[in-house]
């Protein structure tokens, strides 16, 4: 309840024309904007690039924004129309060859500090790109961000039945996957 | 797919009681699905990973000046649509009013040459046609003094004067004729008037 409080007064303090609000709620929410976008792109570069949207679409819109479900959620569903757009936009450009291939965008640069297991993080990264885009989104959400199904129903929008049986194809084809690979 | 739900259930702690001892026996009696549960268990543990990676905290600290910068260019992009069309409209207006200009000073320019390099055929026709609608000073204003023997061959032909002797014809401007008319005395006027009504001029 204080963390949707304090929103409220950042966005109120941001639609009155105070910029340092606006940064507070980037500094707030931009850890959480680009490890959804990584996950769901796969690399450093498209999570970059759709960072960048997400504050953009925030700049422009947080003055029509009514507080009808939580800041994140909202912020949620930016990160994620846009990671599912960038992933449709990317499969087009492949089939065209009009982008670079994945392990291209791979061996750009990246972020992680963790060389011991910066290899392994790519491995699962490399996985989780493999199964179907509505699957990774629950996973992502449920095995990796830890949250509920509840609190991913009221993110995603969809019924939590559903969103069980997602999570659950998605488990068994990453394992899959897995263990092919070992 | 019941299995599977079961199984899923399971690994989420969703199942308890009576239903949780029944599949732990069945767990402990399939190897097969022992295993199967363990290597679910296995894959969320190494996505467990992802979830406290260690990144640059440059990145991070860079994504605000970053995205500060970008809407700066963006607003110097959006005004610069606005401000192309506002320089083109500039040109546009400049070149209008230059071209006025030009043609304004042609026109008074082409007039003096007219004047000034008619010869005298080109002159005659152009007193025919234009004197009738212009003052004989703005006629005259601009002639050079070259034509003013022509002007009076002109005025004895048109008058009949040249049975007259060519000396009492005076050139004189309007300003010039009023000073000798100054300087002359009533009487002296008077006497003039009288010999002029009473001279023939035909």
């Amino acid at each position: 309840m204080t963390e949707i409080n304090n929103d409220h007064n950042l966005v109120e303090r941001f639609n009155n024309g105070d910029e340092s609000a606006f940064n507070e709620l980037v500094r707030k929410y931009q850890q959480r904007i680009y490890w959804h976008a990584r996950r769901m792109t796969g690399n450093h570069l498209d999570a970059d690039e759709i960072v960048q949207e997400v504050l953009l679409v925030m700049f422009k819109k947080l003055k029509d924004f009514k507080f009808r479900s939580s800041l994140y959620t909202w912020i949620y569903t930016i990160t994620s129309t846009r990671s599912i757009n960038l992933l449709r936009r990317r499969s087009v450009r492949e089939i065209f060859s009009l982008q670079d291939s994945e392990a291209d965008r791979a061996a750009d640069s990246d972020i992680i500090k963790d060389l011991e297991n910066k290899e392994e993080i790519k491995r699962l990264e490399k996985h989780l790109q493999k199964i179907p885009i509505k699957q990774r989104e629950v996973f992502i959400l449920r095995a990796i961000d830890g949250l509920s199904y509840e609190e991913i129903s009221e993110l995603t929008g969809k019924s939590v039945g559903g969103l069980k049986s997602n999570y659950f194809h998605a488990l068994k084809k990453i394992t899959g996957m897995m263990q092919y690979d070992e | 797919m019941m299995n599977d739900e079961k199984i899923r259930k399971y690994i989420e702690g969703e199942l308890s009681g009576e239903e949780l001892i029944n599949f732990e026996k069945e767990i402990n009696n399939s190897s097969e699905l022992k295993r199967e549960i363990n290597t679910y268990r296995n894959t969320l543990i190494q996505f467990g990973k992802l979830k406290n990676v260690d990144a640059e905290g440059y990145y991070f600290t860079n994504i605000l000046p970053r995205f500060r910068e970008s809407i700066s260019k963006k607003k110097q992009q959006e005004f610069k649509p606005l401000f192309a069309v506002g320089s083109v409209v500039l040109i546009l207006i400049a070149l209008v009013v230059i071209f006025i200009i030009n043609n304004k000073q042609e026109v008074i320019e082409d007039e003096q040459i007219t004047l000034q390099q008619l010869d005298n055929e080109e002159l005659k026709t152009y007193l025919n046609n234009y004197s009738q609608d212009i003052t004989t000073s703005q006629l005259t204003e601009n002639i050079p003094e070259e034509y003013d023997s022509l002007f009076n061959s002109m005025i004895v032909s048109e008058l009949n004067l040249s049975k007259y002797p060519g000396d009492y014809l005076v050139d004189v401007t309007s300003n010039e004729f009023n000073n000798i008319l100054d300087e002359l005395s009533e009487e002296e006027i008077e006497g003039l008037y009288n010999s002029l009504i009473k001279e023939d001029f035909n």
